[in-house]
């Protein structure tokens, strides 16, 4: 009966929120800490020889081989327009399932350094907090509140999804030669 | 009375008993008579087998006459049956003698004996027997002689179910058959059917021994097979047509052989299907047997195929009645109206039947429902833009063809999936389009009101189907359907009052005057036109039934899995199969694979060709420097590379079949438009994906349509004025190209006008006057969409119907389409198509820090520029002098911005590609070397990249990205002006 009732206001709290309780994998990515729902995670691989593919958005960084498949690189830093930075030891890749549209896509995300994983309640998370213009929090699915730490919950999809990467053509090259 | 006249009789008997009406004594009792003579002859020759047969079915007859039977359908069917048996012996060419079948004769003469004497029981008692003799006489023909007794005995004593089960006209499941065997072989027939269609086609062309004889061994092994399936049917008239064939050239014969060839497809799919249908078969054989005997146009037999026609529109109102009136279980074929054998029937589909007004639950493939629903709904799309412009030109062919297509799709599909009411109203629509398309009605008023009613409920019900789907599967049933079937029909028959209401169901007899009147009249004048028009009768019929038979769709889904299944191997097996004679019960050696494990098998390997180089070109194996690894090494890569081979084999499959539709194809539109078309085929054995075959014969059929329609000259005189033979040619070319496969569709017809597609894309505001369009971009117009359901479009030659669909199909493929013309002399489309899943040869170029692959074939040379041949134009564009030619120069660096890259040309290569006959210089820093890589797509997010066709696994396991020569033409062209500013850059760095 408890528990139903504590169900019921953990709902309420969390309502128009998208952000549930669950396994997150967190990741560092300019001091900041950020959390991916673990049921996306492919896997998590250490950095490798990137191809870059010209006319592509400056946060392409390009493709690898997966063991035979050819799957696109994201740098998360440029994604989210912070100061690109020296891949270190401790940079990786973590493959992640996209679901656009259309299809399941599999792509690879550049992050700093993959931390651990966390099971987050869902009283744990609270929604993304409004900056007004300044900042997009599209991407933000909820803010998870774990031992004076904050972790950000991305939303994959958003991220990453529909017609991101396909920006391509005039427009992104300008950016780059900028 | 002598054999031949005996003969004739038998055939004259058994062309009327399919035809005679319980009712009819007229009829009757000139078949009692035909039943007597025969009799009377087989008593005179001794056959006594021959002569208790006959003389009781004429006392059948006698008692259907006097109204003694109290089943006469089952009664006129045995008699059907007895002759029919008749008819089979007599076939087989052989001397109806008492010594060749003692066995039998004994049985069925006693049983017939037994049954005769002082007959006032049921008609039923009699059928079995006769029956049973018929059946013997049927298995003759294929089984061995000495049959033994005792099956025959059973047959006997069982009821008369058994005969039920031993009818099998399409859709009733013959018994005792292994179910493994019977799909397999009708999963065979399909490919059997389209290799008869090409013998046929061939031999129209020139005489050849072989061919002929393969087209006997065709058909001799599809009657033995059929019998030995039981269906009995298809085994009578393949059996015609061979006897046929033989004793007439078939090159004589195409027509019929054609027309065979259609029912066998209808009968085979009806079969695959499960489902019940009316196929005549009598109807068909009769045909055949006419061309036996020299076409000679017997008014009586003229007669009787219109008579055929009307009783097969009347079963097809029978059945229309019965799908309005659902609660109902009208099993409307003539033959079982009793209880038993609608039991039988029931049985044999394992159904249940649901009445169509309650809401019916989706069951089976789900996918393959989801996949009916978004076509569908293009296709409805299509038809709203169809009928709008019917509405000003009702008598406009193509646009009631497209429309008249879109229903019949519809329908199809809608009847592999199962959706009854959406089959039989996307039916009703079909057959009044049909009328409008013939000319017999004006689709104008009430008839377009009707039309266009029927696309929006058939709108509707897609999208409840739609919902269904996302929701539990349950249909729920629609409101007004059947008002507006009813509606439907009788604007299709130009009434007022739906004739449901005047038809109870429970009296089909009273019909057939009326009918004859509506459908045979109107087609006296063309007994082959009448013809035709009741084999697509007959097969709507088949296709209603699917719905009254309430075929659970699961099965049909399955029975469609496998005919649409058979890989390239397994189409290979069957084509040769069907060559040996007794290839039929041999359980042939081929697996069915599901083209997603396929599809994985074939990355895999490619996977273990990336790994085999990777390991063979390691630094630590290159150091060990002994022969034995080396050695081995070299195996590895040899067996690695076949393995490689096979895999991309596996997947490709020939474009031929896809081809011999067209040449089909291109033989009836030429009829129809009363032209006269050669067709020829070349390099049908070029191999493409098969999903690609599978994908290309949509656009083909568009682009040889508008060959033929259009392209063509309408009048022969017109070939002739202008010095052309007056047969219009048209070609179809599969053939590889630059790493590509190419199609081509060339005719010798009129040509496109320039001038008119240029007025017609002004007036459409798709250019502005004054700009400057090469000849290909003015082509290219055509394939605007939009740009061809004008109806000026007739002054541009007629090109453009459905050819924006054409390019969209195509570029869906990655592939592209060209067109060639010259006004009076003809055009070529070219089909481009990527292999997919092809290795090609590339040449690893490095740019700057990085290194891009350049198929090897689309490079014509390279080479290091002197300093002179370098000339600049307008400051703008650099040009490389090579040869005489000028070539623009482009910088790859600048146009994929890779830093560090060598700028100054005279020291560094420049690379000269081609592409579509356009040579453009690439500017690269150095060759790395040549080696077969794998293509790879970039994937769903990174495709569409200018210049960049894939990528490429590198032996050191990074990738390599693929230049793509068409693209970067384009690319380079297009940012010229781009391209420049960067170098401007760069230079002032």
């Amino acid at each position: 009966m408890t528990e139903t009732l504590e169900s019921v206001a953990v709902s309420e709290k969390t309502a128009g929120l998208t952000a549930q309780a669950g396994k997150y994998l967190t990741f560092e990515l300019g001091g900041e800490e950020y959390g991916l729902e673990i049921l996306k995670v492919q896997e998590i691989i250490g950095m490798m020889n990137v191809t870059r593919v010209p006319r592509t958005p400056s946060y392409v960084r390009g493709v690898i081989n997966l063991r035979g498949k050819v799957i696109p690189v994201v740098d998360l830093r440029l994604k989210f327009s912070m100061d690109s930075q020296e891949d270190t030891e401790k940079t990786c890749i973590i493959v992640v399932q996209i679901t656009t549209a259309t299809s399941q896509v599999i792509t690879g995300i550049i992050v700093d350094e993959v931390s651990e994983v966390l099971d987050i309640a869902g009283d744990q998370i609270e929604p993304p907090p409004a900056f007004g213009t300044t900042v997009d929090t599209d991407f933000i699915m909820g803010m998870g509140k774990i031992d004076q730490k904050v972790v950000m919950l991305l939303d994959v999809d958003k991220v990453l999804g529909d017609g991101e990467l396909a920006m391509v053509g005039q427009a992104s090259d300008t950016n780059n030669s900028k | 009375m002598t054999d031949m006249a005996m003969h004739e009789t038998v055939e004259q008997l058994s062309a009327s008993l399919v035809l005679v009406e319980a009712d009819d004594y007229p009829a009757l009792t000139r078949v009692h008579t035909s039943l007597e003579e025969i009799s009377n002859w087989a008593q005179s020759g001794g056959h006594d087998m021959l002569q208790s047969a006959t003389s009781s079915a004429a006392k059948l007859i006698e008692q259907i006459i006097l109204e003694e039977c109290d089943n006469p359908a089952v009664a006129l069917d045995v008699v059907g049956k007895t002759v029919t048996a008749l008819q089979e012996i007599i076939r087989d060419g052989r001397d109806i003698s008492k010594s060749l079948f003692p066995n039998e004769l004994e049985i069925s003469g006693d049983a017939a004996a037994t049954a005769q004497p002082d007959n006032d029981n049921t008609a039923d008692a009699v059928s079995a027997e006769i029956q049973a003799a018929a059946d013997f006489a049927a298995n003759d023909t294929t089984a061995d002689t000495d049959n033994d007794v005792e099956p025959q005995a059973q047959q006997q004593t069982s009821d008369s179910d058994t005969e039920e089960e031993q009818v099998t006209h399409p859709g009733s499941l013959p018994s005792n058959i292994d179910e493994g065997m019977y799909a397999d072989f009708l999963g065979r027939q399909p490919s059997v059917l389209q290799e008869m269609e090409e013998l046929v086609l061939f031999l129209e062309k020139q005489d050849d021994e072989e061919k002929r004889e393969a087209l006997m061994r065709l058909l001799h092994t599809m009657k033995g097979e059929s019998a030995l399936m039981g269906l009995d049917d298809i085994q009578r008239l393949c059996h015609a047509t061979e006897d046929l064939v033989n004793t007439t050239h078939p090159g004589h014969l195409v027509d019929v052989l054609l027309n065979v060839k259609d029912w066998l497809g209808q009968a085979f799919d009806s079969y695959i299907n499960r489902v019940a249908s009316d196929l005549d078969v009598q109807s068909m054989i009769d045909t055949v047997n006419q061309a036996s005997a020299g076409t000679q146009e017997d008014s009586e037999q003229q007669d009787q195929q219109i008579c055929d026609q009307a009783d097969s529109t009347q079963q097809q109102q029978d059945d229309d009645i019965a799908t309005v009136d659902a609660g109902d279980t009208i099993d409307s074929t003539v033959v079982d109206s009793d209880t038993a054998a609608t039991d039988t029937a029931d049985d044999a589909t394992t159904s249940d039947v649901a009445d169509a007004g309650e809401p019916m639950k989706l069951e089976g493939d789900l996918g393959l429902v989801g996949d009916f629903v978004t076509e569908s709904k293009e296709h409805l799309d299509e038809a709203d833009i169809q009928l709008l412009s019917i509405e000003t030109d009702p008598e406009n062919k193509d646009t009631l063809n497209a429309l008249f297509r879109v229903f019949h799709t519809i329908k199809g599909v809608a009847g592999f999936v199962g959706l009854t009411e959406i089959t039989s109203l996307a039916h009703e629509a079909e057959n009044l389009l049909d009328k409008a398309r013939k000319g017999e009605i004006l689709l104008a008023g009430a008839a377009i009101d009707a039309t266009f009613d029927s696309v929006d409920m058939l709108k509707r019900m897609i999208n409840m189907v739609a919902e269904a789907l996302a929701s539990d599967g349950t249909l729920p049933c629609t409101a007004g359907l059947t008002d507006l079937t009813e509606r439907i029909k009788a604007v299709a028959d130009g009434k007022e009052v739906p004739q449901t209401d005047a038809t109870p169901a429970g009296q089909p007899g009273r019909k057939v005057g009326q009918i004859l009147t509506d459908a045979g009249k109107a087609t006296e004048d063309d007994v082959a036109q009448a013809l035709e028009k009741q084999q697509e009768v007959g097969q709507k019929i088949g296709e209603i039934l699917v719905a009254e038979g309430k075929v659970p769709a699961k099965d049909v889904a399955q029975a469609l899995r496998q005919q649409k299944q058979p890989a390239a191997a397994d189409t290979a097996a069957a084509s040769t199969a069907s060559l040996t004679k007794q290839a039929g019960i041999q359980v042939k050696e081929a697996v069915k694979v599901d083209a997603d494990r396929l599809d994985r098998l074939v990355d895999a390997i490619g996977e273990l060709v990336i790994a085999e180089s990777m390991v063979s070109q390691a630094e630590e194996i290159r150091k060990l420097d002994s022969t034995h690894v080396s050695r081995q090494m070299s195996l590895l890569d040899k067996i690695t590379r076949e393995l490689q081979e096979m895999g991309m084999g596996l997947r490709m499959v020939p474009v031929r079949q896809t081809f011999q539709k067209m040449a089909r194809l291109v033989r009836d539109l030429a009829k129809k438009a009363n032209k006269s078309v050669e067709f020829v085929m070349n390099g049908e054995d070029t191999e493409l994906d098969k999903t690609v075959v599978d994908k290309i014969g949509d656009p083909l059929v568009h682009m040889v349509r508008n060959a033929v329609d259009h392209g063509i000259e309408p009048d022969k005189q017109q070939r002739i004025d202008a010095g052309k033979s007056p047969t219009a040619k048209v070609e179809l070319r599969a053939f590889h190209k630059e790493g590509n496969i190419h199609i081509e569709i060339a005719d010798d017809g009129r040509g496109l006008n320039k001038e008119s597609i240029i007025a017609k894309a002004k007036e459409k505001g798709l250019i502005r006057e004054g700009d400057n369009l090469s000849d290909r971009d003015i082509y290219n117009l055509i394939f605007e969409p939009g740009f061809s359901t004008a109806k000026q479009i007739t002054d541009v030659s007629g090109r453009g119907v459905g050819m924006d669909v054409v390019k969209r199909n195509i570029e869906a493929l990655r592939g592209q389409v060209e067109i060639r013309s010259e006004l009076g002399v003809g055009t070529t489309f070219t089909i481009r198509l990527p292999l997919t899943l092809a290795i090609i040869d590339g040449m690893v170029i490095r740019v700057g820090s990085e290194r891009y692959i350049i198929p090897t074939l689309s490079i014509v040379r390279s080479i290091r520029p002197q300093a002179q041949d370098i000339a600049s134009v307008f400051n703008k564009g650099e040009m490389l002098t090579q040869e005489e030619h000028l070539i623009p120069l482009f910088r790859l660096a600048n146009m994929y911005n890779v830093p560090n890259a060598e700028s100054d040309p005279t020291k560094a290569l420049v690379v000269i590609i081609e592409d579509d006959g356009k040579q453009v210089g690439l500017l690269a820093d150095e060759l790395l070397g040549q080696q077969q890589i794998v293509i790879k797509n970039l994937g769903e997010t990174m495709k569409g990249i200018p210049g960049l066709s894939g990528g490429a696994i590198m032996p050191d396991g990074r990738v390599g990205l693929i230049l793509d020569a068409s693209g970067l033409v384009k690319l380079a062209t297009t940012y010229q002006q781009h391209t420049m500013e960067n170098i401007s850059q760069l230079d002032s760095q």
